[in-house]
C-alpha cells in the first residue's frame, strides 16, 4: 500500500468535484447492478445473481455506467451531470494498465459535442494538477509533459498516414487491409478481425509516437466500425476522440449517439460478435432505446481516474494507485 | 520447431522475432479501446543487445529460441571478435563484438561470464549488474573546485575512465554499474 499515492488520490478525487462544482455540474450516483449491461465492450461482463420473489434472475456489473446516466438525462432537467463510479472489466489477464474493477469518471453536457467535451478534458486536467501539484509540467516514466494548453489534435487517419503510410480511407475495407497487415508482416489467420487488425497497426506504429509527444494528444474521428456508441461525422467515421498522455490512453469521448434505430442496429451487431466470439449474451437494455429519443443532442464523455493518478504520481503499475491491488485482494 | 502462444510469455522467456533471437524484458496485456485483447512486450535482440517493443494480439503464436547460457572465460579480444573459453572444457569460443555491446568498456581478462549461446553459437554476454575493477590511475583531483561535486576522472583497469569521489586513490577497487556506466561505491 503506498500511502503517498493514496493520499494523491484522494486530492486528485477531491479536485475532480471541485473542478464540476464550479462548472455547475450536478453530481449524480447510477446503479453498478444491472439487467442489461452496454454490450459495446469485447471485454468479458461479470455475472452474479440475484434473488427476487418470483425467482433468480442474472445480473451484471456495468462496464461502464453511461447507460444509466443516459436514461437519467433522458427523464430528468439536468443539463449537465458527472459521476465517479466504479465500473468491472473482467480480461482474465492481469496487466499493469488493467484493474477488474476500476474508478470511472463520466461526464455529459446537453445540447454539445465531442468538442465541447475535449476543452473541458484540458480544463479538467489542468485543473486537477494545478491544484493538487501546483504545477503544469510534470514527468511520467522519465518524460516531460506539458499541461498547458491547447493540446495537440490529430485525426486518426492523419496518424495511419503520417505514422503507418497507410490511407485509412482505403484501410476500412476489410480485403484491402488484410492484404497491407499481411504486407507489413503481422501475424494473421482466418478469424482475425478488422478490428483486431485496426488495432496492430494502432498500438505498434501509432501510439508509440504518440507516447513520444511531450503534450497531451487527441486522437480524433475514428472509423465507424469502432464506433460504439458515437454519432457519426460521415459515412465512414464518427465524431469519437482519445485522450492520450504520456502514450497512456486515459479518455474516451463521443458526440453521443442519439438516433434510437442506428443504436438498435448497433447494440443487434455487438451481440451478434459476443455470439460469434462465444462471450456471454444478454439482451440489451430496451428502456434505455426508449428513453434515448428524449435526447436531441449530448457530448459526454469517461475517463479512467486510476491512470489518470498513475500519472500524477508517475507510476508504471495501476494496482500501485488502489488501497488494494490485484494481489492483495485475489493473490 | 516449438510454437509458443501468447499465453505462455513470460519475462526472460526467448523467442525468435522477425528472425532474430529475442527476449522477452518485459510484457503486459493492453485492451485497446473497445477491447481485443492484446501483449505489448519489450524484446531485447540477443545478438546486438538493441531493445525493441512490439505488440502481439492475444493468441499469435512465435517460435521459441532455444537460447542457453553458458559460463565462459574470457580471453582477449580483435577488432572483430572477443575470444572466450569453456573453464570446462577448454573448448575456444567466439563471439561477435556486437554481442558485448557497451560492456566492452568492463570487461576483464581471466573474468568469467555467462554467455548467450543460440544455435550452438554465442550470441551476446549477459552483462552482470555491477563488476568491481581496480583503480590504474588516479589524479589528485582538481583544487578548491567544489563547484562540480567534488568527483575527479580516474581510470579503471580496462581503461574506461569514470567519474568517481575525490577520496578514491591508485589501486581502490571500485564498484560500478554496468547499465548507468556510473560508480556505486568502493568495494
Amino acid at each position: 500500500m503506498d500511502v503517498g499515492c493514496l493520499k494523491a488520490r484522494g486530492r486528485i478525487v477531491k479536485a475532480i468535484r471541485d473542478f464540476f462544482d464550479k462548472e455547475g455540474f450536478f453530481e449524480v450516483e447510477t446503479p453498478i447492478l444491472v439487467k442489461a449491461p452496454d454490450p459495446c465492450f469485447s471485454n468479458e461482463v461479470l455475472e452474479t445473481k440475484v434473488k427476487f420473489k418470483k425467482g433468480i434472475k442474472r445480473a451484471f456489473l456495468i462496464p461502464s455506467p453511461e447507460i444509466f446516466i443516459k436514461r437519467l438525462l433522458a427523464n430528468s432537467s439536468f443539463e449537465r451531470v458527472f459521476e465517479i463510479t466504479r465500473a468491472f472489466r473482467n480480461n482474465e489477464e492481469v496487466g499493469r494498465y488493467h484493474l477488474l474493477e476500476f474508478t470511472i469518471l463520466e461526464w455529459y453536457r446537453k445540447g454539445k459535442d465531442y468538442i465541447s467535451i475535449l476543452k473541458d478534458c484540458e480544463m479538467l486536467i489542468n485543473f486537477i494538477y494545478q491544484s493538487v501539484f501546483e504545477k503544469t509540467v510534470f514527468s511520467y516514466q522519465g518524460k516531460e509533459i506539458d499541461l498547458k494548453r491547447p493540446w495537440m489534435r490529430v485525426k486518426v487517419s492523419e496518424a495511419f498516414e503520417k505514422f503507418a503510410g497507410v490511407n485509412l480511407d482505403e484501410f476500412l475495407e476489410e480485403e484491402i487491409a488484410r492484404k497491407i497487415i499481411e504486407k507489413k508482416g503481422y501475424q494473421i489467420g482466418k478469424e482475425t478481425t478488422w478490428e483486431e487488425m485496426f488495432n496492430q497497426i494502432l498500438l505498434n506504429e501509432i501510439e508509440p509516437r504518440l507516447a513520444e509527444m511531450n503534450k497531451p494528444v487527441f486522437l480524433m474521428d475514428y472509423p465507424l466500425r469502432v464506433g460504439a456508441m458515437a454519432k457519426g461525422k460521415d459515412k465512414k467515421y464518427v465524431e469519437r476522440f482519445e485522450l492520450y498522455i504520456g502514450g497512456m490512453e486515459i479518455a474516451n469521448a463521443f458526440s453521443e449517439l442519439t438516433d434510437i434505430k442506428e443504436q438498435k442496429e448497433r447494440f443487434e451487431k455487438e451481440l451478434e460478435e459476443r455470439k460469434e466470439r462465444r462471450m456471454k449474451l444478454f439482451d440489451y437494455d430496451r428502456q434505455f432505446l426508449k428513453n434515448l429519443g428524449k435526447i436531441e443532442k449530448l457530448g459526454g464523455v469517461a475517463l479512467g481516474v486510476d491512470r489518470l493518478v498513475m500519472l500524477f504520481t508517475n507510476k508504471g503499475d495501476i494496482n500501485k494507485t488502489v488501497s488494494f491491488g490485484y494481489r492483495e485482494i485475489f493473490g | 520447431m516449438v510454437m509458443i502462444s501468447t499465453a505462455d510469455f513470460k519475462k526472460g522467456a526467448a523467442i525468435i522475432f522477425k528472425g532474430e533471437p529475442c527476449l522477452i524484458e518485459d510484457f503486459t496485456f493492453v485492451s485497446p479501446g473497445k477491447g481485443s485483447a492484446f501483449y505489448r512486450t519489450k524484446l531485447r535482440n540477443l545478438k546486438d543487445g538493441q531493445v525493441s517493443s512490439f505488440t502481439f494480439k492475444s493468441g499469435e503464436k512465435v517460435e521459441e529460441a532455444e537460447v542457453g547460457v553458458r559460463e565462459l572465460q574470457y580471453l582477449y579480444n580483435d577488432r572483430d571478435k572477443y575470444y572466450f573459453m569453456n573453464p570446462k572444457t577448454f573448448e575456444q569460443m567466439e563471439l561477435e563484438a556486437g554481442g558485448v555491446g557497451d560492456f566492452k568498456d568492463f570487461i576483464k581478462g581471466g573474468e568469467v561470464y555467462q554467455i548467450y549461446v543460440w544455435e550452438g553459437k554465442p550470441v551476446s554476454l549477459r552483462p552482470p549488474p555491477k563488476v568491481e575493477l581496480k583503480v590504474v590511475e588516479a589524479g589528485p583531483g582538481a583544487k578548491g573546485d567544489t563547484a562540480t561535486a567534488a568527483t575527479k576522472v580516474v581510470t579503471l583497469e580496462t581503461g574506461h575512465k569514470v567519474n568517481v569521489p575525490l577520496f578514491i586513490k591508485e589501486n581502490d577497487k571500485v564498484v560500478v554499474n554496468t547499465e548507468t556506466g556510473e560508480y556505486v561505491s568502493r568495494a
